[in-house]
């Protein structure tokens, strides 16, 4: 079955719709059966279908043809059956089959949910590879337990999988503390699932699925300990326990990025290569050093923990803290040493993240209501046809300062506001080429206040809040509802069998565990994230789909429990603001995931041209000992930063991202997300190599092993201070100076380049 | 590592399929820890750990890389620097077994002549999941004429045994072609002292690949 059917003849597809008004009806796809299993057949797929138009507008390669031929070891061609030719070498790939099993597998738990979703582990199915569709049954295993009961209600047998065997990957998820045999369940969960879950389970009963309807647990143990299960601590953001680290970072080590360093925003004149600027940077780390003495932040802590199941436990490293306190014995870098922190004995090891942050009185939390009611003030809810969910829009008075908004972005959207203000963020930008920032900031909307009905295109009067997310349609005028639009492309591609089927499975919950959206195997979560990733990966089908999408896709779950929406933004980050169906899409997401990745390899160069400009010495210091962006960095830009930092930081960076690919950054040929990537990574860079060069006659100690120990990609880096991270990179962003030397930076390449 | 101090140091480098087991193993080797919660690797990943061998102390310095076949854009620039390599399969999965006939010809494309390479299979405590029995990876190791172990990062079962096994070639090679000397009163800099300088030159994207493959 061709993996690619129903997006291939795309071209053909778009002559028509450019030259002739009717498709004639030879073009049209013969129906695609995708499984045998009735509840999961496909619907029709035909080349006019309305709603394929993101894939199809996207210029297609031949399928025969190697997609990036410049680059030596690319992933080869996926052909229809997905075996690589024009390829000399022979990869196996997962059969056709193996990827049709998987799908099902979430589409089934997507109607069913999972009791105790977001509380339990869940079981693992589909990377049980010897049952399945491989196995030549048509019965899912889920399924096969109850014959043909168009619901699955399965019993644990001696042939499941026994989760003592589960493996890495097969077993991401961290028991719960304290649990032995006994699975926690909950009568509901307030965020996970939005179907009720209605019954509790007993160890023994564990792995029974129930359906909801059903109620019962169906069994000898199905007493109710849900009554006696109490949650465990979630933090705002969902995390078990505020322990985000764990879920982000396992196997890494927390670096503290101290909110001294940030004091001091550089410039490329006052610390270009001439010793005067040498002196101002050396002066800079000097100034730092001196505040995070103030700050009673010891040398020791920049680099404070080992990961939590290393040889020193988080018992005995907090044990150090205690010990450990104020600025001494910092001749020596030791980078792998003790783990030692001065943090507060006090505080337990699950809050570690909070401790080495800065109190939050410090921080402005208690101005949060402010900012929540300045936001309530700049968006206007956008009635929605025929529902409840409403997106909301930017005010004419939220738009009348552009450096107010601009501030207020940078210096955290508020929890409750952030995803209605990154929509709006986003259909600030016009379908029209050419509009310059301050264009899109004019008041130029006739609508006032006034809420604008986004549904009906056609009637509303003004473009730029409309045209989103116009890659989506062929015909940009009249614009369809987004939910509408969005959801039927969603729907139909997750009906479509991808080629990347098997290793997104794989990925999914690997990306982000402990959280309780994501906790449970088949939750809420995990779902939702498969069938954004499944979509994203027939979305483009150059990029398909490459790990590190999971860490923005993730991102967009949780802050669009709407499934639409958050296929929306994906989409409309993919396939930038101003889509030419015959262009490739050459947003900064488009160019991060192609292969041979060129954007990321530009944003090297950028980062590696700034740290030259702004941080002389630690980029000598680096070159000298070898260390390339590569090896540390990758993580960083192909992921967005989720994490490297903690995931409130993170998201503060997708705001300003938004912000960015909202097309509000800057001058139009300087906006996108490619423009401040490279300054947060500058910013961590800028504090880690303040702690190098700082660290006196031992700075030369600083060999190839513990820079990179310093800088590893699976370090976490707690920023001290959030808003004086994000300041910083607001300042170096509106530097004129800094972005020449971007801008020059991105030309170097691309002249390297071609 | 208290001691910065060593006599040798080496690099080795773990590839293989997506989900094989190859960040597990290297985070049991140099942490001696297990975490079901662990993450994609993206990219390229790095620990050291220090090993005493023949009352020597050598640093090994071990790249873990993503196992996506895309990644290989980035990953393949490592595959020069590398003194020994682990091709990493999973016993419990056919497939990847099978992909390491691929891998092993990336070896040869892209790694340095002579590298030492040791064929691991892991996840071994699967039992009832084995897909790949013992002896058909034994057959492949002496096919491709290198060694094989069995692993189990989550049991901790042989996994000292590959990383220093193969230390232990990597070092014994050396000591052959001369580049060090026997007694190793220091380190020398033709073995690598002086840490991934000028090993891997990534940024100059596909180009850079390519040099890797050819010179």
């Amino acid at each position: 079955m061709p993996a690619f059917a129903g997006l291939g003849p795309s071209h053909s597809r778009r002559r028509l719709d450019h030259d002739e008004a009717a498709s004639p009806p030879e073009q049209a796809q013969p129906v695609q059966q995708v499984s045998n299993d009735d509840s999961f057949k496909t619907a029709a797929i035909s080349v006019d279908a309305p709603h394929l138009s993101v894939a199809s507008s996207l210029p297609q390669r031949p399928r025969t043809a190697d997609p990036i031929p410049v680059q030596p070891p690319h992933p080869p061609a996926i052909t229809s059956s997905g075996e690589s030719i024009a390829s000399t070498e022979s990869w196996t790939r997962p059969e056709d089959g193996e990827g049709d099993f998987v799908r099902r597998t979430y589409l089934h738990f997507d109607r069913t949910g999972i009791e105790g979703d977001g509380t339990v582990q869940g079981e693992e199915w589909t990377r049980n590879r010897s049952v399945g569709a491989a196995s030549g049954s048509s019965l899912a295993p889920w399924q096969a337990a109850n014959g043909k009961r168009h619901r699955p209600r399965q019993r644990r047998t001696n042939s499941a999988p026994d989760r003592r065997h589960l493996h890495p990957g097969d077993e991401p998820l961290r028991p719960l503390a304290g649990r032995k045999t006994d699975e926690p369940a909950v009568k509901s969960s307030p965020l996970a699932s939005s179907e009720p879950i209605t019954a509790a389970t007993t160890a023994a009963e564990s792995a029974v699925f129930e359906d909801q309807e059903m109620g019962d647990a169906g069994g000898e143990g199905a007493s109710s300990i849900a009554s006696e299960t109490a949650w465990p601590d979630l933090d705002r953001y969902g995390f078990f326990g505020g322990r985000d680290w764990d879920s982000h970072s396992a196997t890494g080590r927390i670096v503290v990025l101290p909110a001294a360093c940030y004091a001091f925003v550089p410039s490329p004149s006052t610390s270009a290569s001439s010793s005067k600027g040498k002196v101002k940077v050396r002066s800079a780390a000097k100034k730092a050093k001196k505040s995070l003495k103030r700050t009673g932040v010891s040398e020791q802590n920049w680099t404070g923990l080992p990961a939590s199941a290393s040889d020193e436990g988080w018992g005995s490293s907090m044990a150090g803290a205690s010990t450990a306190s104020g600025p001494s014995d910092q001749a020596s870098p030791q980078p792998n040493g003790d783990a030692k922190h001065a943090t507060k004995a006090e505080e337990p090891p699950e809050d570690v993240i909070t401790s080495l942050r800065l109190p939050s009185e410090s921080l402005g939390r208690s101005k949060e209501q402010a900012r929540i009611d300045k936001w309530a003030a700049m968006l206007a809810p956008v009635a929605k046809e025929g529902g409840n969910t409403t997106s909301y829009r930017l005010t004419v008075e939220g738009l009348r300062d552009r450096d107010r908004l601009e501030r207020r972005i940078y210096k955290g959207i508020p929890d409750r506001w952030r995803a209605a203000a990154w929509w709006a963020l986003l259909q600030r930008e016009s379908g029209s080429a050419g509009e310059s920032s301050s264009a899109s900031f004019a008041p130029s909307h006739s609508t006032s206040q006034q809420p604008v009905d986004a549904s009906n295109g056609a009637g509303a009067a003004s473009s730029s809040a409309q045209s989103f997310p116009s890659h989506g349609h062929v015909n940009p005028s009249p614009t369809p509802s987004i939910n509408g639009a969005a959801m039927s492309q969603y729907s139909r591609l997750l009906t479509l069998p991808s080629p990347y089927t098997v290793q997104i499975d794989l990925d999914v919950p690997r990306t982000i565990s402990n959280h309780v959206l994501f906790r449970t195997r088949y939750g809420w979560g995990q779902v939702r994230l498969f069938k954004l990733l499944h979509a994203y990966s027939l979305g483009c089908s150059e990029c398909g789909y490459c790990q590190g999408m999971g860490g923005i896709a993730v991102v967009m779950v949780s802050l669009f429990p709407e499934e639409e929406k958050s296929w929306a933004v994906l989409r409309r980050l993919h396939d930038g603001p101003t889509p030419d169906a015959s262009l490739a899409p050459s947003s900064a997401l488009h160019r991060l995931f192609s292969p041979g990745f060129p954007l990321l390899l530009e944003l090297f160069h950028v980062q590696s041209a700034l740290l030259r400009t702004l941080f002389p010495s630690f980029a000598r210091i680096l070159e000298d000992a070898g260390v390339e962006a590569s090896s540390y960095a990758t993580r960083w830009y192909m992921t967005c930063f989720y994490g490297v930092l903690p995931w409130e930081t993170c998201l503060r960076v997708w705001d300003v991202l938004m912000w960015e690919e909202g097309g509000h950054g800057g001058a139009k040929e300087e906006r996108g997300l490619e423009w401040v990537l490279p300054l947060v990574g500058l910013s961590i860079l800028w504090a880690v190599g303040h702690r190098v060069v700082t660290s006196g006659p031992s700075a030369a100690a600083w060999d190839f092993e513990s820079l990179l120990s310093l800088l590893s990609s699976s370090n976490l880096f707690v920023p001290q201070d959030d808003d004086a991270l994000l300041l910083w990179v607001r300042g170096l962003r509106n530097d004129a100076r800094v972005r020449r030397v971007m801008a020059q930076a991105v030309e170097e390449w691309r002249a390297m380049q071609s | 590592m208290p001691n910065p101090h060593y006599d040798l140091l080496l690099k080795l480098l773990l590839i293989g399929d997506s989900g094989v087991g190859k960040s597990c193993l290297l985070l049991r080797f140099c942490d001696d820890a297990w975490t079901p919660s662990f993450i994609t690797t993206i990219g390229i990943d790095f620990k050291i750990r220090t090993i005493e061998l023949d009352g020597k102390r050598i640093k090994l310095q071990i790249w873990d890389t993503a196992g996506q076949e895309r990644f290989r854009t980035i990953t393949t620039a490592y595959y020069r620097g590398a003194m020994g390599i682990l091709l990493v399969f999973d016993v419990t999965d056919e497939r990847s077994f099978q992909n390491i006939r691929t891998w092993h010809s990336n070896v040869e494309q892209h790694a340095s002549e002579g590298v030492s390479r040791l064929l691991v299979g892991n996840k071994s405590d699967w039992t009832e999941k084995r897909a790949v029995s013992q002896e058909e990876a034994q057959k492949l190791a002496d096919e491709l004429g290198i060694r094989y172990v069995e692993t189990s990062a989550k049991n901790n079962d042989q996994v000292d045994d590959a990383f220093v096994g193969l230390a232990r070639e990597v070092k014994q090679k050396l000591v052959e072609s001369g580049a060090i000397n026997p007694v190793m009163g220091t380190a020398t800099n033709q073995a690598g002292g002086a840490g991934g300088n000028g090993s891997v030159n990534v940024s100059a994207g596909g180009q850079g690949a390519k040099q890797g493959g050819c010179c």
